[in-house]
């Protein structure tokens, strides 16, 4: 073992680990907890501004479920339209973007499960399809242009994980959620849990990483 | 192997993931700094930040016209939608009652418990006062190992059997510095105004004197935690390695800074650092300081000094001070005449 590196301590499953760990430093006008007050409250502007600050959010982790856009469409607006409809009744929530990928996540896999049905496909989507990192073709484009050996060496690893380490890396890396969030959102007893998954998913990303470095740098000389 | 053992470590440090994807100044600060300390692990951080920033999903591409039709949609819908198969924050009057009944119940008989552990041991318990006269600072090592230095005119107390069960220290007055021996079964509690500071294995700063305008706290390293248990329980807040919370005393206000670590600790190893004082506060940063009294003759203007002085004499300080400011000063032993004179 070499020795410790230093870094701030993590504290798994310790009380400082909760959600509000990932604004620590970053200024958040208005807070969360105000922000849902006010549209519960019934503020329409507090509602848009949600709906604004949330969409990308939104479709963006849909799109990991499926690719089919009239569905994350649907799915989005009948979340929103589900939840104006509902500012009184529900309840006071301090952490807004977990609790819309909360929502988000049951609602798309619900509707796509009834699509499946009533298009008869039942075997698309059960070969542990989701969170795979396939870019559009515009990004493609994009991309070819600068740095693209690495982006598409790490896709090329993140897609080598199983669904599960897909799913950690994408909340860890891809919404800076904390390990805290995670274990919320993916439905784990214990912080602990997650950071281990994470750790397992990680390991493998680096390998297959240092490896791809490894042949760039012989193929240099 | 040794340095990928050291990048699983960075890549999977919350502190350096949110540095890496949204950098604040603090993190900005704390991660150079770390890098000058090590200066061998730099290769690492820069892999690990590379595959941290690599890392990418696909994304559909909405425009943002299409975005504005859906919020219309959104806005203009009369009919209810299907509630969703398990939005379970949809609140359930029953359950929230049950559940606030058994909050209540368990804080009764939290509280029931504590008394009767107050009222058992009441007559074998002390407190222990530590206090420090102006002028002179000290260093007190507990009996849990961790290690308190307090500043000229302050005073901890805590109770003799500290460290048993619980590690609380009320800092009464002044500033102290603790470095907090790592325990995580017993929390280490610094109760100041008020404010209840939680740390496990860390060191930290708490200034909290009573004629000072502010309560300032600063974490040097590890991870702290502050409540106001009995003012309000809604107040919590965490800092992170070079962060601080500056608390106004007259409007309560809380804010969260960078810490100036010279200001925060210099004053263990004799540096004396003045930040935008008033004269006020220069006069009573001095007297406690040095332990003198000032008499002060003719009438002060606005202030706002800013100075440093590593381990120097009241003399080299005033004279310092005269230098930015038209005055005058002797020193008769315990006793230094300052005189201001007008323009």
């Amino acid at each position: 073992m070499r020795p410790a590196m230093e870094i701030p301590p993590f504290i798994p499953d310790s009380p400082y680990n909760d959600h509000h760990q990932q604004h620590v430093g970053t200024p958040i006008s208005p807070s969360d907890g105000e922000l849902w007050r006010a549209f519960k409250s019934g503020e329409e502007e507090a509602f848009v501004y949600i709906y604004n600050q949330y969409f990308t959010v939104l479709v963006n982790y849909c799109y990991q479920f499926t690719q089919d856009k009239e569905l994350i469409k649907d799915c989005v607006q009948d979340l929103f339209i589900f939840l104006r409809s509902k500012r009184e009744t529900v309840s006071h929530i301090d952490h807004i973007k977990l609790y819309l990928l909360k929502s988000c996540r049951n609602r798309i896999l619900s509707y796509i499960k009834k699509q499946q049905k009533h298009e008869h496909i039942f075997f698309l989507h059960s070969d542990n399809q989701y969170f795979m990192p396939v870019a559009s073709p515009e990004e493609n484009l994009i991309r070819a242009q600068a740095r693209e050996h690495l982006t598409y060496r790490m896709q090329d690893a993140i897609k080598k994980l199983s669904e599960k380490e897909r799913e950690v890396i994408y909340y860890y890396y891809f919404e800076n959620l904390s390990y805290a969030d995670i274990a919320e959102l993916m439905g784990y007893e214990h912080v602990k849990s997650v950071r281990s998954l994470l750790y397992k998913a990680l390991a493998k990303l680096k390998n297959l990483y240092l490896i791809f470095l490894m042949i760039n740098e012989m193929l240099r000389y | 192997m040794e340095m990928e053992d050291g990048l699983l470590e960075l890549l999977t440090n919350e502190n350096f993931k949110n540095w890496v994807l949204h950098p604040t100044p603090v993190l900005e600060t704390f991660w150079n700094d770390w890098l000058d300390r090590h200066p061998r692990e730099r290769d690492t951080v820069l892999k690990a930040k590379e595959m941290i920033r690599n890392t990418t999903f696909a994304t559909p591409a909405f425009s943002e016209e299409e975005k504005q039709e859906i919020l219309e949609r959104i806005l203009s819908a009369k009919f209810s939608v299907w509630a969703g198969p398990m939005d379970k924050t949809i609140s359930n009057q029953w359950r929230q009652l049950v559940y606030k009944m058994s909050a209540a119940v368990i804080i009764l008989v939290s509280l029931f418990a504590i008394w009767l552990r107050a009222y058992d041991t009441s007559d074998k318990i002390q407190m222990i006062v530590k206090e420090t006269a102006p002028g002179v600072k000290s260093r007190i090592a507990m009996p849990d190992g961790s290690q308190v230095f307090l500043n000229a005119g302050s005073r901890i107390t805590y109770r003799t059997d500290f460290g048993k069960d619980a590690r609380v220290i009320q800092l009464e007055e002044g500033e102290a510095y603790f470095d907090v021996a790592p325990d995580t079964s017993r929390p280490f509690q610094v109760v100041s105004a008020g404010y209840v500071t939680t740390a496990l294995g860390t060191a930290f700063n708490i200034q909290a004197f009573r004629d000072g305008p502010r309560l300032e706290i600063a974490l040097q390293h590890g991870r702290i935690l502050i409540t106001r248990p009995e003012e309000d329980s809604h107040f919590e807040m965490q800092l992170a390695p070079g962060e601080g919370l500056m608390i106004t005393r007259a409007t309560g206000r809380s804010e969260k800074v960078a810490v100036d670590t010279l200001r925060a600790f210099g004053w263990k190893s004799g540096v004396l650092v003045f930040n935008e004082y008033s004269f006020e506060e220069v006069v009573k940063t001095l007297e406690r300081w040095y332990g003198v009294q000032i008499r002060v003759t003719g009438k002060p203007q606005l202030w706002s000094f800013n100075g440093r002085f590593d381990n120097k004499s009241l003399d080299q300080v005033l004279e310092s001070l005269s230098f930015t400011y038209d005055l005058s000063y002797s020193i008769h032993g315990k006793i230094v005449e300052l005189n201001l004179t007008e323009i």
